[in-house]
C-alpha cells in the first residue's frame, strides 16, 4: 500500500481503458486521435486535482479539501452566469429604466409612423399626442401610472380632448406606455387593470381608419389589440437582449412579467409563465427530493474527497465493535490518492 | 479472470481517476466531438479496466481504525462513516490520519475470484 504505487496503477487504468475504448470508437466513427487527447486531458486534470488537493492538505485546513473535486472547468462555467448578466434585466428598477428609454421611442415611432401611413394627415395630431404623451412619461415615470387615461392633465392632451375620434388612441398609447412602466417595474398586474378600466368606459369605437375614398371605417378593438401587442412585443423583445445567458432563475422570474405584457390578450402563455415558478415552489415532491439530494450533495461534500471506494469481503458487528475485511480499494485521503488490495478495518460505533 | 460479459461496479467512477475521465469526457461532449452512448462505453470500459486492475495489480495491504459515527447497509453496499480514522500501510509502516472518512463498500461476492 503506497501513495507511490498509485501513479502506475492509474497509468494502467488509463492506458487500459483507452485500449478497450478504440473498438468502440471505430464502431462510432470517431477518430482515435480523440483517444490520446482524452488521455492527455485526463492526466492534465489529475495534475491539476492532484495539486489542488496537496495546496489544500498544505494549507492544513481540514474542510479546505471540500473543493478538491470540482475541476477549473467547473470553475468557469460556474462564473459564467454572473458575468453574463443582461444589466436590462436586473429586478433593480435604476437600470431598467436606463434601458427602458430606448425602447419607448422605437415603439412611439412605429406608433407614429402606423398612424401617419393609416390615416394620413389626420393622424398627425394623434401623433404630436404621442410625442407629447412621452415627454411627458419621459420625465417622472411613475406619474403617468396613477393618470388615467380619460383626464389628460397636459395641454398637449386637451386638445386631443377636441377630437372625440382620437381619444381612444390616445388612451390607447398611454395605456401602452402604463404597460411598459409595469414592464419596467415588473409589476405584472398592472397591464390586465388598464385593460380592465378602458372597457369600463365603454369606449366602442376607438380608431377610424381612412379609406382610399374618404370614407372612415372603424378599427375594431382586435386590429388596436394587435397593433399593441406588436408593440408591446417588439419592446419586450429589446428588453429581452437574447436573454438566453441569463441563469435561469432570473430569466425565468424576469420573463414572467414581460411575458405576461408581450401576451396581454392571450391568457395560455401567461399562465404558462406564472404556472411554472409556483410548480417549482410549491410542488411537494420537488421540495422533498430536493432537500434529500442536497444532503447527500452536502455529505460528499463535507468528507471532501476523503473517501474509500472499495469491495467489502465481510463485515461483521459484535455489539459496538465492526470488524470489516475490504479489498480492491481506492482512498482518497489528506489530498493524497492509495490504493490497496486488501484492508482490515476495526471501529467502534 | 473477469468475463466479457460480467458487470462491473460504477463506483470507482466516484475516485479521482475516475472524476478526471468523467470531466474530459463531458469536455468532449460539450464540445459535440463524441456522443454521450460512446462516452458511456468509455466509462465503462473504465469500470472494467480499474476493476481487474486493483484486483491483479495491485499486492498492497492496509488496516485502520477509528470510531463509526454512522453506518448504512443498502443493496448489499456498505456505507461508513468514520471519524478521528488512522490509516497503516503495510510497507514502511507510514501512518495516515483524517478526521473524517466515508467509506463506500460494494460486495464482493458477484465479482468473484
Amino acid at each position: 500500500m503506497s501513495n507511490s504505487a498509485v501513479g502506475n496503477v492509474y497509468q494502467q487504468i488509463i492506458a487500459d481503458v483507452i485500449e478497450a475504448s478504440r473498438v468502440d470508437l471505430e464502431e462510432n466513427g470517431v477518430d482515435e486521435s480523440i483517444l490520446e487527447e482524452l488521455k492527455q486531458q485526463q492526466h492534465q486534470q489529475q495534475q491539476q486535482l492532484q495539486q489542488q488537493q496537496q495546496q489544500a492538505s498544505a494549507n492544513a485546513m481540514p474542510y479546505s479539501p471540500a473543493h478538491t473535486n470540482p475541476m477549473p472547468g467547473d470553475a468557469h462555467i460556474k462564473a459564467e452566469p454572473g458575468v453574463k448578466i443582461e444589466p436590462g434585466l436586473d429586478p433593480a428598477g435604476a437600470s431598467n429604466q436606463h434601458q427602458a428609454a430606448p425602447p419607448n421611442d422605437i415603439v412611439q415611432q412605429r406608433l407614429a409612423n402606423n398612424l401617419r401611413n393609416q390615416f394620413g394627415d389626420r393622424a398627425s395630431n394623434t401623433i404630436k399626442n404621442l410625442q407629447a404623451a412621452d415627454l411627458r412619461q419621459g420625465a417622472p415615470q411613475h406619474a403617468g401610472q396613477q393618470r388615467s387615461p380619460g383626464q389628460p392633465p397636459t395641454p398637449a392632451q386637451a386638445q386631443a380632448n377636441a377630437q372625440a375620434q382620437y381619444n381612444q388612441s390616445m388612451a390607447a398609447s398611454a395605456a401602452q406606455h402604463v404597460q411598459g412602466q409595469a414592464a419596467q417595474n415588473g409589476q405584472g398586474v398592472y397591464p390586465p387593470q388598464v385593460d380592465g378600466t378602458a372597457e369600463e368606459t365603454s369606449y366602442s369605437g376607438v380608431l377610424m381608419q381612412k379609406g382610399a375614398d374618404g370614407e372612415t371605417t372603424e378599427l375594431g378593438r382586435v386590429e388596436i389589440d394587435r397593433m399593441l401587442h406588436a408593440a408591446i412585443e417588439a419592446k419586450a423583445k429589446s428588453m429581452e437582449g437574447g436573454g438566453l445567458m441569463l441563469p435561469l432563475k432570473r430569466a425565468g422570474r424576469k420573463h414572467a412579467p414581460s411575458q405576461q405584457l408581450s401576451s396581454a390578450g392571450s391568457g395560455p402563455s401567461r399562465f404558462d409563465g406564472g404556472d411554472d415558478e409556483e410548480d417549482d415552489d410549491e410542488a411537494i415532491n420537488s421540495d422533498l427530493d430536493d432537500s434529500d439530494d442536497n444532503g447527500d450533495e452536502e455529505d460528499d461534500d463535507e468528507d471532501g474527497g476523503q473517501i474509500m471506494l472499495c469491495m467489502y469481503d465481510k463485515v461483521q458487528r459484535v455489539k459496538n465493535k465492526w470488524k470489516c475485511v475490504l479489498k480492491d480499494g481506492v482512498l482518497s485521503v489528506n489530498g493524497k490518492d492509495y490504493v490497496f488490495h486488501k484492508a482490515t478495518g476495526e471501529y467502534e460505533w | 479472470m473477469a468475463t466479457d460479459k460480467q458487470s462491473f461496479y460504477e463506483l470507482y467512477r466516484q475516485s479521482s481517476v475516475g472524476a478526471a475521465l468523467t470531466d474530459a469526457l463531458d469536455d468532449l461532449i460539450m464540445e459535440t466531438r463524441i456522443d454521450p452512448q460512446l462516452a458511456m462505453k468509455i466509462l465503462a470500459n473504465f469500470d472494467r479496466a480499474i476493476a481487474e486492475v486493483l484486483q491483479n495489480q495491485v499486492r498492497a495491504r492496509l488496516s485502520f481504525k477509528g470510531s463509526l459515527d454512522t453506518y448504512r447497509f443498502c443493496d448489499e453496499v456498505w456505507t461508513f462513516q468514520l471519524k478521528n480514522v488512522t490509516f497503516k500501510m503495510d510497507s514502511g509502516g507510514q501512518v495516515v490520519s483524517a478526521d473524517k472518512v466515508k467509506i463506500v463498500s460494494c460486495t464482493a461476492k458477484p465479482t468473484g475470484t
